[in-house]
């Protein structure tokens, strides 16, 4: 007998760490400590298989916002969902004797039919379904995915649109999946505060040897001011190579600005609870969770407007900019020396070529920065035991050996 | 050595580990790793590519002499990067 664990999320409930933590242990594998069975984690699609499983089932692949903003079109939408279709069916062909759990908080979207067929498929390799999730209540939820939208790249101050709208997020898997089980996301009720080890914990995976990782730590408050007024008044700047690059500087600047996490006041929570009041209702009857919080337990330190939003604090301010001239002053000394550049490329920067690439764009970027390590050691290893050798796309390299014996190459670079 | 001889010795080392990837989609990402990093390279007059993980080209402009001429050559050298043990 085997089993499909379905984790639906939601959003803003520690998935990417969950993902992060199943993905990267040193074996796919898990066991439970009650159970001989052995769990698989679903990774064929990397990490999070959110968008592929989203895109395969999807009636109409070529209308999902990730193919509209790309220009796919139908045929192409088809050729993606045909490969990965491919990488499905092999994984659970291979692996049809253990449980495997699916990690994919971006299943929300499905309609109810594309949910059926998605069960059906899912039904052919497996005796067992189960979806589980953690629901996290409206006021909390809201406040993280604003920061987490604009950390992403929105400019406007509109936490209403944030609403987690729960009867049109679980109802249908309600109504598809005979098994459904969702927990409340209250981190203060889990084991060391930690997501991972609740989740496990309730599905009886052993973590025992299981290295917890910790994705999506927030900016503070101080810093998602800065990040507003920068969003609003500058925009985002398009996605050129400079832009990618300001915007993981600004992004590793902002993290070390410290202070309190961003909490709306219950002004500006109160009138969308209101207007939400029938879909909480359903949520607390369906979902048999309580979904309470104190609305009104942040309001001396809450946001309650837009202009409260925008008012940055000077010291976080200072910091920033002290920290960006800095920054400047390094590119300008680089610039001066027009002739000589010190040019230093990171697996980053290959990470985002490849996930520009329609060939590697699905590619998970661990895998990716796996297999450019594993390249380049065994390139170096074979430099290091050959006096000629000739890398086929990069070069022919000769060996030399200085005074202090260290290797160095001579490279006729291979010609574009 | 070939980006397809690469692909596979990562492959067969790790197998696990990258299951999902074909041969052919990892020997192309091995190949355009090496035409981005040539490009880089030949678009460089002077001054010093450094790749993270791989190591660094040190390009310089050297003078020679061609049939009693002086020209000047671009060089380039490899320096591996050492991992830390």
């Amino acid at each position: 007998m085997s089993k499909c664990i379905l984790h639906i999320g939601m959003s803003k409930t520690g998935s990417s760490s969950i993902q992060k933590t199943f993905f990267k242990h040193s074996s796919p594998y898990f066991n439970y400590k009650k159970s001989p069975q052995r769990l698989r984690y679903f990774d064929a699609f990397g990490q999070n298989p959110s968008q592929q499983l989203r895109l395969l089932f999807s009636k109409k692949p070529e209308k999902i916002y990730i193919n509209v903003r790309k220009n796919i079109s139908r045929i192409e939408a088809d050729e993606y969902n045909n490969l990965n279709r491919g990488k499905l069916i092999k994984f659970l062909e291979s692996y049809n004797e253990c449980d495997v759990l699916i990690s994919a908080e971006g299943l929300g979207g499905f309609s109810r039919d594309e949910l059926e067929s998605f069960k059906k498929f899912l039904n052919t390799y497996f005796d067992e379904l189960e979806v589980v999730g953690y629901v996290r209540s409206p006021k909390s939820f809201m406040e993280s995915a604003y920061q987490q939208n604009l950390k992403l790249e929105i400019d406007t101050f509109e936490p209403a649109k944030l609403y987690p709208n729960y009867r049109k997020r679980f109802e249908k898997y309600l109504d598809v999946f005979k098994k459904v089980e969702l927990w409340e996301f209250n981190p203060k009720s889990f084991k060391n505060n930690c997501v991972v080890s609740d989740f496990a914990s309730r599905l009886d995976i052993d973590t025992t040897g299981v290295k917890i990782k910790n994705s999506n730590e927030g900016y503070s408050l101080d810093a998602l001011r800065i990040l507003f007024a920068y969003r609003k008044y500058y925009g985002r700047g398009g996605y050129s190579q400079d832009v990618l690059q300001f915007n993981r500087d600004l992004n590793t600047l902002l993290t070390r600005i410290p202070g309190e996490k961003l909490k709306f006041s219950s002004k500006i929570i109160a009138p969308i609870l209101d207007d939400k009041h029938d879909d909480i209702v359903w949520a607390r009857n369906h979902l048999n969770l309580l979904l309470e919080e104190n609305i009104y337990k942040d309001d001396d330190v809450g946001i309650d407007s837009e202009d409260d939003l925008l008012k940055c604090e000077p010291k976080a301010v200072a910091y920033l900019l002290n920290e960006m001239a800095s920054m400047s002053q390094k590119v300008s000394s680089k610039k001066v020396e027009n002739t000589y550049s010190v040019n230093e490329i990171l697996y980053e920067q290959f990470i985002d070529m490849f996930k520009k690439d329609h060939v590697t764009s699905d590619i998970d970027d661990q895998n990716i920065e796996y297999i450019l390590n594993q390249v380049f050691t065994k390139t170096n290893s074979s430099l290091e035991e050959n006096e000629v050798q000739k890398i086929v796309g990069l070069g022919l390299f000769k060996k030399r050996i200085n005074k202090d014996g260290s290797m160095i190459f001579n490279v006729n670079p291979f010609k574009i | 050595m070939k980006p397809h001889e690469i692909a596979n010795k990562i492959k067969s080392e790790n197998p696990e580990k990258l299951e999902m990837i074909s041969d052919k989609t990892i020997t192309y990402l091995i190949r355009k790793t090496f035409q981005e990093i040539s490009s880089i390279v030949q678009n460089t007059n002077e001054g010093v590519v450094k790749i993270q993980g791989l190591g660094n080209f040190n390009i310089k402009q050297v003078e020679i002499n061609k049939d009693e001429e002086k020209i000047i050559v671009k060089r380039v050298f490899f320096k591996p990067f050492k991992p830390k043990k």
